[in-house]
């Protein structure tokens, strides 16, 4: 029981931070195809994130909203004010 | 409720305290949080046998804000990976996530992660800087820094050499 509701606070306090990053550029890598996103997030609903996604893999699934299980997000990054950007992938930084 | 001293039976706000400020005591803690629970268990079915209307309303509000401090001191003292990971802010770690492997344009990788631990939040951590172990490039230095989901976080190894080489296979 004790073990469940840690981990239950874990993935309330995840969607919390998803939910300040409302506006923010955010960087996200699924297992799942297309595996990477980078857009901005919309909005915050339940458990599913809404982005707006400017870059993924494929430039077909690109300038469209993607609603994202948060239980999904393997690694992300949601920039912030003052801390490093995610750069624009027209910097061909990879 | 009773002072500091009384050991079996201390007010919540000072357990909470405690725990904050002595994290090495959590175990004799949980001991004694088990013997509350215990309490409490005794105390319901006395009140249940009351059957005022107006005393069980106040019982029951009791007992809610019981197991609402309950819960939160519980977490307090088993949130284990939060606590070590506050200590670890500033130390490098090696993190592997749950999956199998991860995609980043194009290029599979598996998910090994080194990097100084920046900030800890009750549901990830983020590291800063640091280096996604490619296959190609395994000390590849992420532009931005890197959160990783608690729940995501398979195992992890704390003072690692971020330059260390390792077989990625």
């Amino acid at each position: 029981m004790a073990q469940q509701s840690v981990n239950q606070i874990h993935d309330e306090g995840l969607i919390e931070h998803f939910r300040m990053g409302k506006g923010n550029r955010v960087f996200i890598l699924t297992p799942s195809y297309p595996f990477m996103f980078i857009g901005i997030i919309k909005d915050v609903r339940g458990d599913v994130v809404d982005v707006w996604v400017e870059t993924t893999h494929f430039s077909q699934l690109e300038n469209r909203i993607w609603h994202i299980h948060i239980d999904n997000i393997e690694v992300f990054y949601i920039e912030r004010e003052g801390e490093p950007e995610i750069p624009r992938l027209s910097e061909d930084y990879y | 409720m009773k002072s500091l001293s009384d050991k079996p039976i201390r007010s919540e706000e000072a357990v909470e305290l405690e725990v904050r400020l002595k994290t090495e005591k959590k175990d004799v803690l949980g001991d004694q949080f088990a013997g509350n629970e215990q309490e409490d268990h005794q105390d319901f079915p006395a009140a249940d046998l009351k059957h005022k209307p107006n005393l069980e309303d106040e019982k029951e509000k009791e007992r809610e804000e019981e197991s609402s401090e309950l819960v939160s001191s519980e977490l307090d003292i088993e949130d284990e990976l939060f606590r070590q990971f506050e200590y670890l802010l500033g130390d490098s770690v090696l993190v592997v996530t749950e999956t199998q492997q991860l995609n980043l344009l194009g290029q599979t990788f598996r998910p090994i992660f080194c990097g100084t631990v920046c900030e800890v939040e009750i549901g990830h951590i983020t590291l800063y800087p640091v280096t996604i172990k490619l296959l190609n490039a395994p000390f590849h230095q992420s532009p931005f820094p890197l959160s990783i989901p608690f729940e995501k976080i398979a195992h992890f190894t704390p003072n690692f050499d971020c330059g260390m080489r390792f077989p990625l296979v």
